[in-house]
């Protein structure tokens, strides 16, 4: 049980790179790739669609070791939701490469995004380990409060033993952060049978009172309980999450342990790529008449050899001469990670892609890897 | 139970970059076609070249901002390009969007107390450090565009911000170098 649960554990850190993968280096991904492909292969894709779940809303997990790999994972996720959620709520422009429309963010008072998706996901929730985990550390648990009925029937938990974990899962970390934090600590099951029957009577405000987003947040061991100093806890925990996933990025940075060498880091290596965009267009400057418009097919195929290394070579749609469409609709392989959804691959609507994007979804792509397509190519931001 | 799905992972991640670089592409390319060179090809006009510089650069940064919807920079630079268009904004050598082209300078370079912090160095104080961290931001801040809005005031907007923007960057180069490699 423990193997699989780490097999998993695994995939699902694997399957969290998904929405990060998309956008960093190579170095990254062939790090993380490697041992996990069989094991993420190995997983249907439904399965991959809970463990999607899985990933986003275990945060700050810690304590058994499997679950460890959890802890970076969701923060992944939660960059990519960031990513998403800042232009003001906009879902329609929310579908960048790394947008997760409706991601929730995790923020405090944010009303920002909705919470559809970390609802969906507790729904989802289905290993007890990492419920479990959260327990002996009394670490925080940043769960935005959902008030849809996935929630409801996480509440109520009493459906099924999967709902019933989740339902205590929910629960649990179910703090407003505005009352009075509870400094009760997590030991475990029963604790957090004692949190549930207590949340009980907070429960219904709780439900109701998140309209808006706000962060339940339990008091660490021996920390203060300031409502301030939590909050203050929490987005600290969030920046360092974000500069860990930034490290991630700048290649080489693995080994730096200092936010303001990372910063220099970061700072030299966005300065270098800016140098080498313009060194690169003052090249292209200077050949431009004789590139020609073929070459957009080659193009890809070159791109795809060039840092994939896949044979799965996407041949692109005839022409690069049709009008583009700046809308967001036309940005196809987001890792909107909408795993709620059925994920098969869902017939593309002509009015979701353009045409040349259509015959690229369709070409050179066999079933198995339809339904990592299918959950990337959610482009529709109406989740 | 699909056992040889190694292809798999990679795909989200491929699709993705290849999006990236059909959608840049899309616009950048007949973009450039439309720019040509003047009529004699044994120009030596400087100033011409200049032209076609800017304009390029001008339509690679576009493209940018066009295929990376859905965030603060993109559409702060979008933005800023439009802008710089209508006002004919001449800056320097090539237009850049960048703030200010002595950007390399203007950055206190400080690696060796940083090295200091690394080793524990005791002396060195949260506040010290945090000052130094808000310095880096703040130049962080100049180096993205739209840095200066007050959403990138937010730290964990600016770092998320910063990810995409590198990410962005990254798939950008390598856009481009692709097409220059294919010449």
């Amino acid at each position: 049980m423990t193997s699989e649960n780490d097999d998993m554990g695994l995939a699902m850190s694997s399957i969290s790179m998904f929405n990060k993968s998309s956008n960093t280096s190579d170095s990254f991904f062939s790090s993380c790739w490697d041992p996990i492909v069989s094991q993420s292969g190995s997983l249907g894709g439904s399965s991959m669609a809970s463990h999607y779940h899985l990933v986003m809303e275990n945060q700050g997990i810690s304590g058994t070791s499997h679950v460890s790999h959890y802890q970076s994972d969701p923060s992944f996720v939660e960059l990519v939701s960031k990513l998403t959620g800042f232009d003001g709520g906009n879902l329609s422009q929310m579908v960048g490469p790394f947008s997760l429309p409706q991601c929730n963010q995790v923020a405090n008072g944010n009303e920002r995004g909705s919470t559809n998706s970390l609802r969906f996901l507790d729904e989802h929730r289905i290993s007890k380990e990492a419920l479990v985990g959260t327990s002996p550390n009394g670490k925080i648990r940043k769960c935005a409060p959902e008030s849809g009925s996935p929630l409801r029937s996480c509440k109520n938990g009493d459906e099924e033993p999967v709902m019933d974990l989740s339902s205590e899962g929910c629960d649990g970390p179910r703090e407003q952060a505005r009352k009075k934090p509870e400094t009760e600590q997590n030991t475990g099951a029963n604790s957090r049978g004692k949190q549930a029957v207590k949340q009980d009577k907070d429960s219904s405000q709780s439900e109701e009172a998140p309209k808006e987003n706000y962060i339940h947040v339990r008091a660490r061991r021996g920390q203060a309980t300031n409502s301030h100093s939590l909050a203050e806890r929490v987005r600290r925990e969030k920046i360092s999450e974000r500069m860990r996933l930034l490290q991630e990025l700048v290649p080489g940075c693995n080994k730096i342990t200092g936010k303001a060498v990372m910063l220099d880091e970061i700072i030299n290596y966005v300065q270098s790529l800016q140098q080498q965009v313009e060194f690169l267009s003052m090249k292209l400057a200077t050949v431009n008449p004789e590139i020609n418009l073929d070459l957009d097919r080659i193009l890809s195929k070159d791109i795809l050899h060039q840092r994939s290394g896949s044979a799965a070579v996407l041949g692109l749609g005839p022409g690069s001469n049709s009008p583009y469409g700046f809308s967001p609709s036309t940005f196809p392989g987001t890792i909107s990670g909408i795993p709620n959804k059925n994920p098969q691959f869902p017939p593309l609507p002509q009015t979701v892609l353009e045409n040349e994007l259509l015959n690229l979804f369709q070409m050179g792509f066999s079933g198995s890897t339809m339904d990592g397509f299918g959950l990337n190519g959610q482009l529709k931001p109406e989740m | 139970m699909k056992e040889q799905r190694r292809v798999y992972p990679m795909e989200p991640r491929t699709i993705m970059q290849t999006s990236f670089a059909k959608t840049y592409l899309n616009y950048l390319l007949p973009e450039l076609a439309n720019i040509g060179k003047p009529a004699s090809s044994l120009s030596v006009d400087r100033y011409v070249d200049k032209e076609i510089e800017k304009t390029v650069r001008y339509e690679v940064d576009m493209a940018l901002a066009l295929s990376a919807q859905g965030f603060a920079w993109s559409h702060a630079l979008e933005h800023k390009l439009r802008l710089n268009v209508n006002n004919n904004n001449q800056v320097g050598k090539s237009q850049s969007y960048l703030s200010h082209d002595g950007y390399r300078n203007t950055m206190p370079v400080n690696h060796e107390p940083a090295t200091e912090k690394l080793e524990g160095n005791p002396k060195r104080s949260g506040t010290e450090a945090a000052a130094e961290e808000e310095e880096r931001l703040t130049y962080l801040r100049k180096l993205i565009p739209g840095g200066s809005g007050e959403m990138m005031l937010d730290d964990e907007i600016l770092l998320s911000e910063l990810g995409s923007y590198v990410s962005c960057l990254e798939l950008q180069v390598n856009v481009l170098r692709s097409v220059l490699q294919l010449n």
